[in-house]
């Protein structure tokens, strides 16, 4: 099977004086469809040496700067697309044209180096990378994800943020972080992922029931957080990114080195850092107590290259130090009025940086080990084992009473989670029409909690096996799935004095059917059925008593049975010279929904009275759409519109699901610049934000009504300045211009306090090499 | 094929440094006691003019959750009396006994207890004072009046650095509503 290759070099890379140490071209370029020359938007390009990776723009633009004189590769790699590799010659700044042809799609997508795991599925897949992401940098995982229509996050203040895919969140998104599963104490509402945003330079979004690759429990989605292939040529280059952050005063440093041997080859690495700190948020008219917040990472990664082998060691070290506002750490119901009544909060801080007591504090370890076998007639085998290590204490607001107990400076409630996971895969190599991955996946993990008994020690093992085959023909490419996942796991935990260790088992399979169609020009159409399912967690069984801080007695529920998810989900894309559309919907049946459910009376404690939520299940359907629409008003001026919803009733008592994300529209004018000097590809973008009143929420199961709707305004300006052959990107961008205060029905803090104020936040990204 | 076989021979190296690593048995959980836990708020009403004790209790051995208050009295006094009052509290979890109250009283100036009367004709006033002179609350003297129903709340709050008198100020640790009958 051999493709048609064809290319155009538009302005040739003539001979001219060579001047071999100049690296000051650029070189700019198209990615078009070979049949019609229509521009192929989002196509990743891939320029060799140096690895550097960029993607194209709607228009099918990219750009490089900074390139020395010399021999170079361009691999070019899109969705329904053959992937092409070309050799440029570049003496002078130049512009070339690559024209792809339509052509099976693998399943791995862009192997540039190994295994960055690409992502081509019949699934609407949305990423954030390049210069979006960039203009995200110092937010925290869950924040800059909301870049992507139809996500939102579940908030406990601004530094504690989980991503909500189409209502669904916890438990039902399934992060990949660097390929391996990330297990920390994701249950809690108020347990962020343990994730620094700078170990990645590309973060990919699968909405919807994904299950049949990834593992069972991702019913609403799947996050892939994936850093950027190492350098593939000898040498050393590297960045620093710097943040600053006027509301909290806030600063974020991010370093990265790499370097490939010249007398070893196949062997590189990188070592990457990052820090962050920030103080207490201030909204319009007052600052929240507490809520400043630390967080440090390291990441480095060896890997050995050669022929069809590939060995990667990859360690990272996350941890994250967060005040918990003063004002939210709440004793029992009287207090919780006490808050509600008041317009502001009843305990006031000026600004610090000082982290006091209620806090968290965070660890999370993770270290990994790859093996990457890529063969033409074999095609390509992975296999990945991973443990990773999770240590959260969590600080009451109340120091022991007893001082020599107080100066140990134990924590109220301490976790410690455990995780191996084992990872393989063979992944076909790919024939004409035809292509496939089998795959399976292991894990063991084990939990101890210390201090209080909220969740018990448990032991669990599962694993899955997996078949997914893609079929393409001219217009459509079609995938068909199915999965079967085993869950075992043992609780330990006291009843009274007694030991009690109940084992479980869960199994089920998982299946999943897509179609894509692509009509060859602008338009791509997306149709997904998946079946997935959860099984409980143990939160959800066996949670037992007082959850801290947040005044509540939570039980478990040993009978909760597997939810099932059934999944209907369409989409719509379309590019061309004037237009872009990404448009989708979707229906989510899921059968056995666990939920928390208020349950009436307030039970009687010392400390007062105290609401009582038990776990349930009911039926549930949830639906909605997310439309995205842009509109070149001239070649430089762009207007963008937004708009999501999501709808979520719980079929057997027919009422609203609780804590679901508002309906939000938005718009955006953006204008992109004309080169000026050495500032280059300059942008400025304004954009008006609406969120409106829940009004689809339950008065009783909710203390407080949710709060009015509101609307931010936004704007940023970005650009890249070039002195001395360097490309210094930067950005200014500021968040509620306006100063607006506001609260937000998905922020815990919402019951307390306003949202956070006016933010101007600056960014510079300088790479060396 | 000898790097396939290469491969699978270190699949199955893995494969059994795994089954060893992975079957490691979790430790089995020591009971949790919970420190400082307050299981018992007792209140002794002692009759100035009698000498005579009334006492009364909230007693809930396994904290907050789980199983019932096993103790919630109700508290009955006399008319027209005045009463020295001393208020407990205890951790009857462990043996022997805990007593917070020392605790709270070491940590003084960042605690106050409030009494808290609807109904009943009875009157609460201060009898003790921390390092600054700001009222504690373990120690009180109480006066009845008429006869008659209604109900004291007595309230811990933990005011650590920001004391001030006021009864919304801080966290609460205790608070307990006794029915009480003037009689």
């Amino acid at each position: 099977m051999r493709f048609i290759l064809v290319t155009w070099l538009c302005a040739l890379l003539c001979a001219g004086h060579a001047q071999t140490h100049d690296c000051s071209f650029s070189l700019q370029g198209r990615v078009v469809d070979v049949h019609d020359e229509s521009p192929v938007s989002f196509a990743t390009v891939v320029l060799s040496p140096g690895n550097l990776i960029t993607s194209c723009d709607e228009k099918g633009k990219f750009r490089f700067d900074i390139l020395c004189a010399g021999l170079y590769t361009i691999q070019t790699v899109s969705i329904g697309f053959t992937s092409r590799l070309d050799t440029v010659d570049i003496q002078q700044s130049g512009f070339i044209e690559i024209a792809l042809e339509h052509g099976l799609i693998e399943l791995n997508g862009v192997q540039v180096h190994g295994h960055n795991e690409g992502v081509v599925t019949t699934q609407k897949v949305n990423t954030i990378d390049g210069r979006l992401l960039e203009r995200q940098s110092g937010k925290s995982l869950g924040a800059l994800l909301k870049e992507v229509n139809g996500i939102t996050t579940l908030q406990t203040g601004n530094s504690i943020a989980k991503p909500v895919i189409h209502g669904l969140h916890s438990n039902r998104i399934l992060i990949l972080n660097n390929g391996v599963r990330q297990e920390g104490q994701q249950w809690g509402n108020e347990h962020g992922p343990e994730i620094d945003p700078f170990v990645a330079n590309t973060f990919t979004v699968i909405k919807g029931a994904s299950s049949v690759q990834y593992g069972s429990d991702a019913i609403g989605g799947v996050i892939l957080v994936n850093p950027a292939a190492l350098r593939d040529s000898v040498g050393t280059s590297g960045q620093l990114q710097l943040v600053g952050m006027s509301n909290t005063y806030g600063g974020a440093a991010a370093a990265l080195v790499e370097h490939r041997f010249a007398k070893i080859t196949p062997l590189a690495f990188r070592i990457q850092g990052s820090a962050q700190r920030e103080g207490n948020i201030h909204t319009p008219n007052y600052y929240l107590a507490n809520t400043a917040h630390g967080v440090y990472g390291i990441s480095s990664t060896i890997e050995y290259h050669k022929k069809d082998l590939m060995l990667e060691v990859y360690y990272s070290l996350y941890h994250a130090d967060v005040g918990i506002f003063s004002g939210s750490h709440i004793g029992n119901l009287t207090d919780l009025e006490n808050a509600f009544a008041s317009d502001t909060p009843l305990i006031q801080q000026d600004f610090t940086y000082t982290i006091g007591r209620p806090r968290q504090s965070i660890t999370h370890h993770l270290v990994k080990g790859v093996l990457d076998y890529h063969n033409e007639q074999l095609g390509t085998m992975l296999l990945t084992v991973a443990y990773q290590n999770d240590f959260r204490s969590e600080y009451d607001a109340h120091a022991p009473l007893n001082d020599s107990l107080a100066a140990l400076h134990l924590p109220s409630l301490y976790f410690e989670i455990g995780s191996l996971t084992i990872d393989g895969s063979w992944e076909q190599h790919p024939t004409k029409y035809r292509t496939g991955k089998i795959g399976f996946n292991l894990m063991n993990q084990q939990n101890v909690t210390r201090y209080a008994t909220f969740i018990p020690n448990f032991k669990n093992y599962s694993g899955g096996i997996f078949a997914v085959q893609q079929f393409s023909f001219t217009h459509w490419l079609l995938e068909a799935g199915m999965r079967y996942d085993y869950k075992w796991m043992q609780i330990y935990r006291y009843v009274g004095n007694e030991l009690d260790t109940p084992e479980r088992t869960f199994s089920h399979v998982s299946a999943q059917l897509g179609a894509r169609y692509f009509d060859g020009k602008h338009s791509i159409i997306h149709l997904q059925a998946g079946s997935a399912w959860r099984a409980p967690a143990v939160s959800e069984l066996y949670s037992f008593g007082l959850h801290h801080g947040a005044a509540s007695l939570e039980y478990g529920n040993e009978l909760l049975e597997i939810e099932r998810s059934n999944q209907l989900m369409a989409s719509f894309e379309h590019d061309s010279e004037k237009w872009f559309v990404d448009a989708g919907i979707y229906v989510n049946y899921i059968r056995d929904f666990i939920y928390q459910q208020p349950t009436l009376p307030a039970e009687l404690t010392i400390r007062g009275a105290f609401p009582v939520f038990h776990y349930q299940q009911d039926d549930a359907l949830l639906h909605g759409g997310d439309v995205t629409i842009k509109y070149m008003l001239t070649t430089q001026l762009a207007a963008t519109a937004k708009a999501s919803t999501v709808r979520a009733r719980n079929l057997e008592t027919d009422t609203w699901i609780v804590m679901m994300p508002a309906d939000r529209i938005s718009g955006e004018l953006s204008y992109s610049g004309k080169d000026l000097g050495s500032l280059h590809n300059w942008k400025v973008r304004t954009e008006v934000a609406h969120v409106f009143e829940q009004k689809r929420a339950e008065a009783l199961e909710d203390y407080v009504a949710p709060p009015k709707g509101y609307t931010l305004l936004g704007a940023s300006i970005e650009g890249d300045l070039l002195i001395h052959a360097s490309t210094i990107g930067w950005s200014v961008e500021i968040e509620n211009a306006l100063n607006t205060a506001y609260r937000d029905y998905l922020n815990r803090f919402r019951y307390f306090a306003d949202d956070m104020g006016r933010n101007i936040t600056l960014r510079i990204k300088i790479p060396f090499n | 094929m000898k790097s396939i076989s290469r491969f699978l021979a270190i699949c199955s190296l893995i494969g059994i440094a795994m089954t060893y690593t992975g079957c490691k048995e979790p430790e089995v959980p020591e009971v949790i006691n919970e420190e400082e836990l307050i299981t018992t708020l007792m209140l002794t009403f002692e009759n100035e003019l009698t000498g005579d004790i009334d006492t009364v209790a909230f007693r809930d051995l396994d904290g907050a959750g789980g199983n019932a208050p096993t103790e919630f009295d109700t508290l009955r006094l006399t008319p027209g009396a005045t009463f020295h009052v001393h208020a407990y509290l205890l951790n009857e979890s462990v043996s022997p006994a805990d007593d917070i109250t020392l605790e709270v009283e070491d940590e003084a100036v960042d605690h106050q207890m409030f009494y808290t009367v609807e109904g009943a004709d009875i009157t609460f006033t201060y009898d003790d004072t921390d390092a600054n002179g700001a009222p504690i609350g373990l120690h009180m003297m109480a006066e009845t009046g008429v006869a008659g129903n209604g109900s004291v709340t007595v309230t811990l709050k933990h005011q650590p650095g920001i004391k001030d008198g006021n009864i919304t100020t801080g966290e609460t640790d205790v608070e307990v509503t006794f029915v009480t009958e003037i009689e």
